[in-house]
């Protein structure tokens, strides 16, 4: 049974990687982006369910990232 | 209060000044008419000593005195301790002077004057100028009471003045003070928001790690993996109170019911909690609302919601009954 695509998005190498994990152990598609751009080129490609978004990121604020992808794809 | 004192003794001087010109003209008149009356008796042959007789009662007259053209003494009357201040010297000093006595000032007249049979005589008289010392000795006690009143008027206004500014100095230094004082906390608040944030970081991941060992290892290290856990939750929890505690309070009243608000604390507690053997219950006998701080309130029930947990965990209450805590 198809659970729907995940995106991560975390600065952290060592919990976005244990995140990953965690949900693929559980049967998603997970996948992974650090900043905002690298998030952007996912959903860019990927159809998208949901998106875990970390709240402090590299030089901006999970909320920045969000608004960013929905003007990218409401 | 210099500048008034220097004008009220200038105002003063003028008019003691301006008193002993009016008096020097109004005795000088009085003279005038003595003389006319004098010469007119001297000149009905009147004896000089009745002449002053008729004068003696005169109650500001101090002293009197006829004199012929020679100026030798015809007659005279004196109040002033039986003698007459008269002497050679004081026909140099002109009509009128001054001289002061033990009964104060006495204002002196020496004139001359002719009787219609053209004889010349002078007359001397000495007039009290009583009246005059006490006005002034009135005008200068008047002067010290006003004095005195401005004076104390001053002393109260710049003792206020002085509370005020300390008062207000005080004010300042004490705003002063917390302002530093909350700078600081804030500060420190930071910092250890940061330090919590760096700490609770690494234990996401461990807790993580965990949570991926349990699903992948068999299932006889699922207990030792959970108490990892769990531990990590402890540490966790305490850097949030830690967190919670260290933020700098900034209270906001807002209208919120009482039993939602518990509701939703003792969900989160579930969710928190060791032990299932706790149970957190919340119950009133009628509906509460309440206007505060609905975050303030929160953490504090939240922490005693917390720490009832712990103390009637199965784990304490064993620890009790055997006498170890």
């Amino acid at each position: 049974m198809d659970k729907g695509n995940l995106l991560i998005v975390e600065d952290d190498p060592l919990q976005r990687k244990l995140i990953k994990e965690n949900l693929e152990q559980e049967g998603h598609s997970v996948f992974e982006a650090s900043s905002s751009r690298e998030a952007l080129e996912v959903i860019a490609e990927q159809p998208i369910d949901i998106a875990v978004v970390d709240y402090k990121l590299n030089g901006e604020t999970g909320i920045d990232v969000i608004q960013k992808m929905l003007s990218q794809n409401p | 209060m210099v500048i008034f004192f220097v004008l009220s003794s200038i105002n003063r001087t003028y008019i003691k000044n301006k008193v002993e010109g009016l008096v020097r003209e109004q005795l000088q008149a009085t003279a005038e008419i003595l003389k006319v009356n004098i010469s007119h008796f001297l000149s009905e042959d009147y004896p000089s000593e009745e002449i002053f007789d008729l004068y003696s009662g005169e109650e500001n007259i101090y002293y009197m005195a006829l004199l012929d053209e020679k100026k030798e003494i015809l007659g005279w009357s004196s109040r002033f301790e039986g003698y007459l201040p008269l002497s050679q010297k004081n026909f140099e000093k002109g009509e009128s002077w001054i001289i002061d006595s033990p009964a104060g000032k006495i204002f002196n007249i020496f004139s001359s004057f002719s009787t219609t049979d053209q004889g010349t005589y002078y007359i001397y008289l000495g007039y009290s100028l009583g009246s005059l010392e006490e006005m002034i000795a009135h005008s200068r006690k008047s002067l010290f009471i006003m004095f005195g009143i401005i004076a104390g008027v001053g002393i109260i206004f710049f003792l206020g003045i002085y509370q005020l500014q300390n008062h207000y100095l005080r004010k300042e230094k004490e705003a002063e003070e917390e302002r530093r004082e909350k700078e600081r906390y804030r500060e420190i608040s930071a910092f250890t928001s940061g330090v919590a944030h760096e700490i609770k970081n690494p234990l996401n991941s461990l807790a993580l790690l965990f949570e991926l060992f349990e699903k992948k290892v068999p299932q006889e290290f699922h207990e030792e993996i959970s108490l990892g856990r769990r531990e990590v939750r402890r540490i966790s929890r305490i850097i949030d109170r830690f967190s919670d505690s260290i933020k700098p309070l900034n209270p906001k009243k807002e209208l919120f019911i009482l039993k939602d608000l518990m509701e939703d604390i003792i969900v989160s507690l579930e969710k928190e909690r060791d032990s299932a053997d706790v149970n957190l219950k919340y119950s009133e006998e009628s509906r509460v609302s309440l206007s505060a701080d609905k975050e303030l309130l929160s953490a504090c029930q939240r922490r005693k919601g917390s720490t009832s947990s712990i103390l009637f965990s199965p784990e304490k209450r064993k620890a009790w009954e055997s006498g170890s805590t």
